[in-house]
């Protein structure tokens, strides 16, 4: 498992970078002490910082969400352009749409969290006697931290992203042509 | 030295060296603690740039491993805020503002740079993406026209330094023109914007195939064009001879190099390899056969035979023989065949107005419900003007639909309305400056019947003035002038369907 985990991460490299220094940053602001953050280490900690155990509920809940949310959003905006203009357009002869292409793919296959920051989510959250509007408000993140989590220990959320890459251009496809309609 | 003893021997030597390890390491340790106990309370680490100052420290002897700081090693667990803290508090100041790693902050920058880049390309590129999306969409509901228009927009949006850059949008242009039988474009497109190397890749085998099977229809004609070229004219003595050399042609091989091609066992031509060979396109053979059938008037059920042959054959020619073969059915009065063409008619391109046309001429000759004919073609026309920047599109082809809803209004008795229609198929045709006989010669007797001598002088005018007066107005006219004939009879010829 670490194999293709670890052969995922280097080859989708700048977008475990890019998580480790998201994570480290919601660690900062939630005052999450951390014990090791290297943005480059070729163990199951890339792509990840080695932070202490969360204990309280937003800390745990930030340092699972930001990174995915900054990811997520600089990796689909990287992806528009890459992914619609060499995948649906077909121009091939433009350096900067591969770049975009693989930088989009490379961010959004390191979108989750560890699992045992997920664990800690689920202890702070869905404990015996916890908020239920807590737990109903948190509960699909848990299920998309949880199951991205997995996949992404197995090194498919490389196939997801490629997958995703090429279904992009068809969901910009839903509303782009009417925004472009409108502004015209 | 038997083994046991070698192993008794080694396990002294082991515990005489770990004994000796004791021993230091204990000198050591005491040593440390007279060190410490000797030193300041206050002692200032340095931690990557973090400069703490650790607070009073408990004799180390007095605490065990597990409250020992996890991070120092020195220092009591726990902090005011958090007492089950595995940290000392100086600990826990340096690990709460751990230093971002150097790669990690670059990455970021780096990443956050190309991302605003990619928006700005993204929105740089958002009308070739629009209109080619929009294209797609129409391609696939099998509106064709509009289709059309979108990919010529969408490449019109295309920079000129960026021309030929979008590979697929040239694929899916390649595609529609076949749909559409524009032969010409299909190949323009392969030329311009597809390498050799291009065509060879497999998300392109699909328009090399198209060119392929371009290739092999054009090498075809332009066979049949030379046997054609042995018989100066078409007629009912070299009919049956002129079949004969077009079936002969089948399943021969066509040698073309550049512009030059020759067929299978020509004299004096000897393939060297070099040349592109193609089959001769069976399709097209029956297609030239149904031209040859047609010129001469054959019998429908001849010409029928013919154009559903060449439909059997290939699915490119099916297209473009379907609609002319709905319209001889409905002319043998084999209306039900004629129907069941209907959907697939539709479904080649929803924006054409043959399949309304074939409609129009089942209400008129199978249902004699004229009404159902005029609307329909109303339909067809409306149809047409929904379509964005269509008036071009109208004037080439609506004037079809125009003359079928004259020849219903005819068959209406309403000559008014007639003639108001037939004065729009003009139009329609005078603006392509391609007037057929049969839009003149129907203006020119709805004028006489609705007492617009007027209009029918300046269309005799009109033909003296083209130099067309050797053939005048034709025979129809004549004989509707002289009594002979009645306009419905003149609607339900035939002569008058437009195809």
């Amino acid at each position: 498992m670490s194999i293709i985990y670890i052969i995922v991460k280097t080859l989708t490299l700048p977008g475990a970078m890019l998580h480790s220094f998201f994570e480290h940053m919601s660690c900062r602001a939630s005052k999450v002490l951390v014990d090791d953050a290297r943005a480059i280490q070729f163990n199951e900690m890339l792509g990840h910082i080695d932070h202490e155990l969360i204990k309280r509920k937003g800390p745990s809940f930030d340092v699972c969400f930001i990174p995915f949310f900054f990811n997520f959003v600089l990796g689909f905006f990287t992806l528009c352009h890459g992914a619609t203009t060499v995948i649906y357009l077909g121009r091939y002869n433009n350096w900067f749409s591969w770049v975009c292409l693989y930088l989009g793919i490379s961010i959004l296959t390191n979108l989750f969290p560890q699992i045992e920051d997920v664990m800690m989510l689920k202890e702070n959250f869905f404990g015996k006697g916890k908020n239920v509007i807590l737990k109903i408000l948190v509960s699909p993140f848990y299920a998309i931290f949880f199951v991205g989590a997995r996949l992404e220990k197995w090194g498919i959320t490389l196939i997801t992203s490629i997958l995703f890459a090429f279904a992009t251009p068809y969901i910009l496809g839903t509303f782009i042509p009417a925004v472009f309609e409108w502004f015209r | 030295m038997s083994d046991k003893n070698k192993l008794n021997n080694q396990s002294g030597d082991y515990r005489e060296e770990m004994e000796e390890l004791a021993r230091i390491f204990k000198e050591e340790l005491d040593k440390t603690i007279e060190e410490s106990e000797n030193t300041e309370t206050e002692t200032e680490y340095e931690v990557e740039g973090y400069e703490v100052t650790m607070g009073e420290k408990k004799p180390v002897e007095e605490l065990t491993e597990d409250e020992l700081c996890e991070c120092c090693g020195e220092r009591a667990r726990g902090t005011e805020k958090n007492p089950d803290s595995p940290f000392c508090s100086e600990c826990e100041a340096i690990l709460e503002k751990y230093p971002y790693d150097w790669k990690g902050v670059t990455t970021a920058i780096v990443t956050l740079f190309v991302t605003l880049a990619a928006i700005i390309c993204f929105i740089v590129n958002v009308p070739v993406f629009s209109y080619t999306v929009e294209g797609e969409k129409a391609f696939n509901e099998g509106n064709l026209f509009t289709a059309n228009q979108k990919f010529n927009k969408a490449l019109e949006a295309i920079s000129e330094e960026d021309d030929g850059a979008f590979l697929n949008v040239y694929e899916k242009r390649i595609f529609l023109n076949y749909r559409m039988l524009d032969m010409d474009s299909v190949l323009s497109d392969t030329d311009n914007y597809f390498s050799d190397f291009a065509k060879k890749m497999p998300m392109y085998k699909d328009v090399a195939e198209i060119e392929e099977e371009i290739m092999k229809m054009q090498a075809t004609v332009l066979v049949i064009q030379d046997v054609l070229s042995q018989y100066a004219d078409v007629s009912d003595n070299n009919y049956n001879e002129i079949i004969n050399s077009l079936d002969a042609l089948s399943g021969k091989k066509v040698y073309v190099k550049g512009t030059s091609y020759h067929l299978e066992g020509e004299e004096g031509f000897t393939p060297t390899g070099k040349e592109d060979v193609y089959i001769c396109d069976d399709a097209w053979i029956e297609m030239y056969k149904y031209s040859a059938a047609q010129y001469l008037e054959k019998d429908g059920k001849i010409i029928t035979e013919f154009l559903s042959s060449a439909a059997e054959k290939s699915e490119y020619v099916e297209i473009l023989v379907n609609p002319l073969l709905a319209a001889t059915y409905v002319g043998i009065g084999e209306y039900d065949k004629a129907e069941a063409l209907l959907p697939t008619i539709k479904e080649a391109n929803k924006e054409n107005i043959d399949y309304y046309m074939v409609q129009s001429m089942l209400y008129r000759y199978r249902d004699k419900d004229y009404q159902k004919g005029v609307d329909t073609c109303i339909d067809g026309l409306n149809m047409l003007a929904s379509i964005p920047d269509s008036s071009d599109m109208i004037a080439q082809i609506g004037y079809i639909l125009s003359m079928q809803k004259t020849l219903n209004y005819i068959m209406l008795e309403d000559y008014k309305s007639a003639y108001t229609s037939a004065e729009e198929c003009y139009s329609y045709q005078a603006e392509t400056y391609a007037i057929s006989v049969q839009v003149r010669d129907m203006y020119a007797m709805l004028a006489l019947k609705t007492g617009d001598t007027e209009t029918y002088k300046t269309l005799e005018e009109e033909i003296e003035e083209y130099g067309d007066l050797e053939s005048g107005f034709s025979q129809d006219v004549k004989d509707y002038k002289d009594g002979k004939v009645t306009l419905q009879e003149l609607a339900q010829s035939g002569g008058y369907d437009l195809l």
